[in-house]
């Protein structure tokens, strides 16, 4: 992937949604699994999928305080988002006209 | 649209707002509901504390019902407090839970010195007028204190601006007499509250 193109790993809805509700919470904030799920609408099978996928690549960390999930980005999460939406402004300027 | 297949840019785009809107709209603590609530409760409660003293020469305190109705009130405040901030806050760890959990035990920490002194200042033979006074306005004076400090830690403008409202008005109601204080308590202090709820209806709408 060149540093112009949108991350395949966040372009696809259900990833891309996780990424942005967890950018939502400030650094040093995570959120429980069950309170995801109930913000995504996803089925527990689905949203594991999609996190494996995004903890592989190093975006999200899972982290168990308490036996609960903990679920936060990592700064190469944030990091790959911002670049991602970055990109994306940068394609929609192309196809916009002036 | 399915969650496993690929986007074009400009439905991730608008997927992105939606996602960010919906976030933060399930996070955020609903703060005009909760100002409503005090404000009624307040409003309600020390205004009926004031309807039953009225009048009284010399003064002897409020009458049983009236303290009954803020109790209530009060507790059902409390109760839609609880509800709504763990409504919005179930699920979240890390430093924005410790910082809530620090901040709710800012009221007890508060309150039970300031009835504890309420006890002392009676148990020292404070007249009925005196303890008239320190009842209505030290609610309001640990309660600005608290939302002046809390402001600071989430720079909320209308915290602070309530927080330095319900501190006026607390100093301002104690020379008012026990009977005016209450009158103060209920017209600024949960007025106050009241306002504080509609400026930040309107300004969410606008």
């Amino acid at each position: 992937m060149t540093n112009d193109e949108l991350d395949p790993v966040i372009h696809v809805p259900a990833r891309l949604r996780i990424m942005v509700t967890l950018a939502t919470l400030p650094e040093g904030d995570h959120l429980s699994f069950p309170r995801l799920q109930q913000i995504l609408g996803l089925t527990p099978g689905n949203l594991i999928t999609h996190l494996r996928k995004l903890e592989v690549a190093g975006y999200v960390c899972s982290a168990k305080p308490d036996g609960q999930s903990a679920l936060s980005l990592t700064h190469a999460g944030r990091a790959a988002l911002d670049r991602y939406t970055e990109n994306l402004r940068r394609l929609l300027d192309q196809v916009s006209p002036p | 649209m399915s969650d496993d297949q690929m986007l074009d840019p400009s439905a991730a785009a608008a997927l992105i707002k939606q996602a960010q809107d919906h976030a933060r709209g399930a996070f955020a603590i609903k703060q005009p509901l909760l100002y409503a609530a005090w404000g009624v409760a307040w409003f309600i409660g020390t205004g009926a504390m004031w309807l039953s003293v009225r009048g009284q020469h010399p003064y002897n305190g409020p009458a049983g019902w009236s303290v009954a109705i803020l109790v209530v009130l009060i507790v059902a405040a409390i109760a839609a407090t609880v509800f709504i901030t763990s409504r919005a806050t179930w699920g979240i760890g890390g430093n924005s839970a410790r910082q809530g959990t620090i901040f709710g035990l800012s009221w007890p920490a508060g309150f039970i010195p300031l009835f504890l002194v309420e006890g002392a200042l009676s148990h020292a033979g404070a007249s009925a007028a005196v303890m008239g006074v320190i009842g209505a306005v030290g609610p309001l004076l640990v309660t600005g204190l608290i939302y002046v400090t809390a402001a600071a830690m989430w720079v909320d403008w209308t915290m602070l601006a309530l927080g330095i409202w319900l501190l006026v008005v607390a100093a301002a109601g104690g020379w008012a007499g026990p009977v005016g204080a209450l009158a103060v308590d209920a017209l600024a202090g949960g007025g106050g509250f009241l306002v504080a709820a509609a400026f930040l209806t309107w300004k969410k709408q606008g």
